[in-house]
């Protein structure tokens, strides 16, 4: 079981932990799509942290990390103040966006501290605790809590997916290939629709990530080979398109 | 019975037997190679439907492995995995469908329940409904545990049914194998018997037959033939008698022919030349011991047999024969040409020895060669050669003796000659001499007369007594030269006769300058008288001390003449060969030595070579063109000093600059040689 969740988050984790192209979404006045971008934003930002901390996470002479639920939280928020210009406490508690944003917050410090046994774990190096798998740990904490109005999810196209619970839905794999993938597609720009889910109403957005060399590790050349998860490489090269975060907030 | 049969026949019939049971054996053989070759088949067959059956099984236990870890890693990797071993055990599947369709059938049945089992239990995983996931796992376990059981089976069942096969295969080679065995033996055993009854009716008359050759080759031809049957030993048992019959015959004419060749070779042996012949390849057939004694270099090597070519080669190694300027090979190549083509003879020197070589072709090929030492009859030759061109030699010098003798009889005929004249001269030149001295006087006598007259009378003009002195004057001096050049005349006409007169003259002390002096002007005056033109500078260095020597003077003068006139007509030569600036010229010396007096006649002419001085007091000798010289000049000069007075005389010369005589006389007279002259 450990062996299958190290795998199911080291793809995510990786293109997390990397340094991305993302272009910031133009359409700021539009409240759904505003919500969206911030909520991916927020999950960039706590998994940027992991990443940072990974060096420290893996120490095998190292016990207690320091790095409780608090903590990660607080490095998120200078990253998302820095990347975004806006600060989460001047945005109303009261309102949606407040709403979904201090649910995934809340996310973030559960997922942390969850972990705090893996994480301060002594005499193991690589403990998996990976950006990849602390997103999905964060994005299945905040379905939890924001059930019934949002969705958070990191998905890919399917040829790339290792993990099935990170298999893209019908809408998601047409949109990938239909547009994201496309040659004429504007590199970075996101999609987004209004659509249906199980007879409701939601605004999706589908935010597309691509390869850093640093993912490259792991999803690069030569094809096959087998990196250190144990997954065969997918042979990618930088600038392909690697991930998507995909937001669903139901009306 | 069997030595009826030919021996072909006989083989034919041990071949065929042989062959027919070799042909038995194969086809026993192949039958049973076909039946096994069947059941290999089958066995195959049976190892295939094993191998598919099994590779099913593996595939199936992949599938379900990689099933199952998905279900725990959710890792689509292992979905493709499980995915790639289905479609492995469906080709396994439909190669086992061609001989057991209904298990398979039953296969695949179980094995989509378990799919459908495992796949609903992986989805339930993936959406976080562990509990259910793991009772739809337990399901698929079941229906996989089928799968298993159902391969499992068919290849427990597959495999005895290939161990029953493979007994069978065994015992059936195991059987052929002994059956062959048997038949071999047998075979070998036909095989040997036959092989030695036939063998051996061959063998036995075959032995008789050779038995007797070998007693011919031995030379028995008294050997009885063994009987002839009616085969191929027969055949051979007639030949051989007949070949019995022929070497008998061949004895008798070998016999005939050596008595002929022993004839022969005593008839050549007496041969006084080297006898050989040839065989039409140039071999050496026969030779007797004199050609051996010609070459004793090559008597080692001679011999029968021995070629032509190798005859030369050897002659060349062994360095017997003068090449001359000929290489070996163009020797080699010459001597063959000759050999074969020429019914001629040759010659040749092998070291000391000559060797005339006549050589004759012979009907039927082959050729003769008759060699004959001619070492001495060429010596002789020589000799005879030598003698001759000694006399021819001979002749030419004595005729060339006979030429001078006439030339100095010439000249012994132009000295009587000359004497007749200057002594016909010598009256006449008297007189002149007498009357112009007489006249002289006469004149004398006639001044002192015209004085008195004029003391006396002086009736004469003083002019007119002027004029008679200067004319009485005139008339004297001419007189005076008309006596010295008179006198100088008689000097000149009384040396000729001295010259020319036969004799030694008498022998008495005299001045040897004066003699010196006067051959100097006799030789210079005949000189001009001569040749018109000719001059020289004559420069004298006469010692006043040398004084006076008793000798010949007539003689002295003659030799002196010699040497002077050869010096002139050297100088006078070096100077035409210098074509203007050279001054010819002679000079004489005298030295007082005491006892001995040297005189010294040098002149600056051309010199005289070493090889003309060895030999220039020969008589006849002479280096002057034909008419010019009589070559006694030298050979009477050096007579008279050295001879006729105990003087000698010597040269020093250098060729091209000078020539000096040095004649040295003893001042008492050796008086060796009496009067009367030279012989």
């Amino acid at each position: 079981m450990v062996r299958a969740h190290f795998k199911s988050v080291v793809f995510v984790a990786i293109l997390i932990g990397a340094t991305f192209l993302l272009r910031p979404l133009g359409a700021a006045s539009d409240d759904d799509a505003a919500i969206a971008t911030s909520l991916a934003d927020m999950l960039r930002a706590a998994r940027q942290v992991i990443s940072n901390n990974q060096v420290r996470i893996n120490d095998p002479n190292l016990g207690d990390k320091g790095l409780t639920g608090r903590v990660v939280l607080e490095q998120a928020l200078v990253i998302y103040k820095k990347n975004t210009g806006t600060d989460p406490a001047s945005i109303d508690p009261a309102s949606r966006h407040g709403r979904l944003l201090r649910a995934q917050m809340d996310a973030i410090v559960e997922a942390t501290d969850a972990n705090q046994a893996t994480i301060n774990a002594k005499g193991v190096g690589f403990k998996g605790f990976i950006p990849a798998v602390f997103a999905r740990l964060v994005n299945e904490a905040f379905e939890n809590r924001a059930k019934n109005e949002a969705q958070v999810k990191v998905t890919a196209p399917e040829q790339l997916v290792r993990n099935r619970k990170a298999r893209p839905d019908a809408w998601e794999t047409d949109v990938i290939r239909t547009k994201l993938v496309q040659p004429d597609w504007a590199r970075g720009e996101a999609y987004s629709a209004e659509t249906q889910i199980s007879g409701r109403q939601a605004f999706r957005m589908m935010m597309p990530e691509y390869y850093a060399a640093s993912c490259l590790t792991c999803h690069g050349s030569p094809k096959g080979e087998t990196d250190i998860t144990g997954y065969p490489k997918e042979g990618g090269k930088e600038g392909d398109l690697g991930a998507v975060i995909s937001v669903t907030l139901l009306k | 019975m069997m030595s009826q049969l030919s021996v072909r026949s006989r083989l034919i019939i041990l071949s065929g037997m042989l062959l027919c049971t070799l042909i038995f054996t194969n086809l026993f053989l192949t039958a049973k190679l076909e039946n096994n070759s069947r059941a290999v088949a089958t066995e195959t067959e049976l190892s295939e439907v094993i191998e598919s059956a099994t590779g099913a099984r593996i595939a199936f236990g992949e599938m379900r492995y990689w099933l199952a870890d998905l279900a725990v890693s959710l890792l689509t990797a292992s979905e493709r995995n499980a995915a790639a071993a289905r479609t492995r055990m469906d080709g396994y599947l439909e190669q086992l469908a061609k001989q057991k369709p209904a298990l398979v059938a039953k296969v695949r049945v179980e094995r989509a329940a378990f799919e459908q089992s495992a796949n609903d239990a992986v989805d339930k995983y993936t959406n976080d409904q562990r509990v259910l996931g793991n009772s739809l796992l337990a399901q698929a376990r079941n229906h996989s545990v089928k799968v298993d059981e159902y391969l499992t089976g068919l290849v427990d069942e597959l495999r005895g049914e290939l161990t029953a096969e493979r007994q069978r295969i065994t015992g059936e080679v195991r059987a052929a194998t002994k059956s062959t065995m048997i038949a071999d033996l047998a075979i070998l055993a036909l095989g040997v018997l036959l092989t030695f009854a036939i063998l051996r009716s061959i063998a036995i008359p075959l032995r008789e037959l050779v038995a007797t050759i070998d007693r011919l080759s031995a030379g028995d031809l008294s050997v009885s033939i063994p009987a002839a049957s009616p085969n191929e030993i027969g055949a051979m048992a007639g030949a051989l008698g007949l070949f019995r019959d022929s070497l008998r015959a061949r004895d008798r004419f070998a016999a005939e022919a050596e008595t002929q060749r022993k004839t022969i070779a005593a008839a050549i042996a007496t041969i006084s030349e080297g006898f050989v012949l040839y065989d039409s390849d140039d071999r050496i057939v026969l030779f007797n011991d004199q050609f051996r004694a010609i070459y004793p270099g090559l008597s080692d090597v001679i011999r029968r047999g021995m070629g032509f070519d190798e005859l030369l080669e050897s002659v060349i190694s062994r360095k017997l024969v003068d090449l001359g300027s000929k290489s070996p090979e163009q020797w080699i190549a010459e001597r063959k040409a000759q050999h074969q083509g020429s019914d001629d003879f040759v010659e040749y020197q092998y070291r000391e020895r000559y060797v005339r070589i006549s050589e004759r072709s012979i009907q039927g090929g082959g050729s003769v060669a008759i060699y004959t030492d001619i070492t001495e009859l060429r010596r002789r030759n020589i000799e005879l050669e030598q003698a001759r061109d000694s006399a021819e030699i001979a002749l030419r010098e004595l005729q060339t003796a006979q030429d001078r003798l006439i030339q100095s009889e010439k000249l012994a005929s132009l000295g009587q000659l000359t004497a007749g004249i200057a002594h016909e001269i010598k009256n006449p030149l008297n007189f002149v001499n007498n009357f112009s001295s007489l006249s002289t006087e006469l004149i004398d006598e006639l001044n002192d007369l015209l004085g008195s007259v004029a003391m006396d009378t002086a009736a004469i003009d003083t002019k007119v007594r002027a004029e008679m002195d200067e004319l009485t004057q005139m008339l004297k001096r001419n007189l005076e030269k008309v006596v010295k050049h008179g006198k100088r005349a008689d000097s000149i006409v009384k040396n000729m006769l001295l010259h020319s007169r036969e004799g030694v003259g008498e022998r008495r002390p005299a001045d040897i300058n004066a003699i010196v002096e006067e051959s100097l002007n006799l030789a210079y005056h005949g000189a001009r008288a001569e040749k018109s033109g000719f001059n020289i500078t004559l420069e004298r260095d006469l010692d006043p001390s040398a004084g006076i020597i008793d000798l010949y003077p007539q003689e002295i003068t003659r030799a002196l003449l010699n040497l002077i006139s050869n010096g002139f007509y050297a100088a006078n030569k070096r100077k035409e060969a210098d074509n203007g600036g050279f001054k010819p010229s002679l000079t004489a010396i005298t030295k007082n030595l005491g006892h001995m007096v040297e005189i010294r006649i040098r002149d600056n002419g051309t010199g005289i070579p070493a090889d003309v001085r060895e030999k220039m007091f020969n008589p006849f000798f002479t280096t002057k063109p034909a008419g010019e010289g009589t070559g006694l000049g030298l050979s009477l000069s050096h007579d008279i000093v050295g001879n006729q007075h105990g003087g000698k005389i010597e040269v020093d010369t250098e060729s091209g600059k000078f020539t000096e005589f040095i004649i040295t006389l003893p001042r008492a007279a050796a008086a060796k040689t009496q009067a009367g002259g030279l012989n």
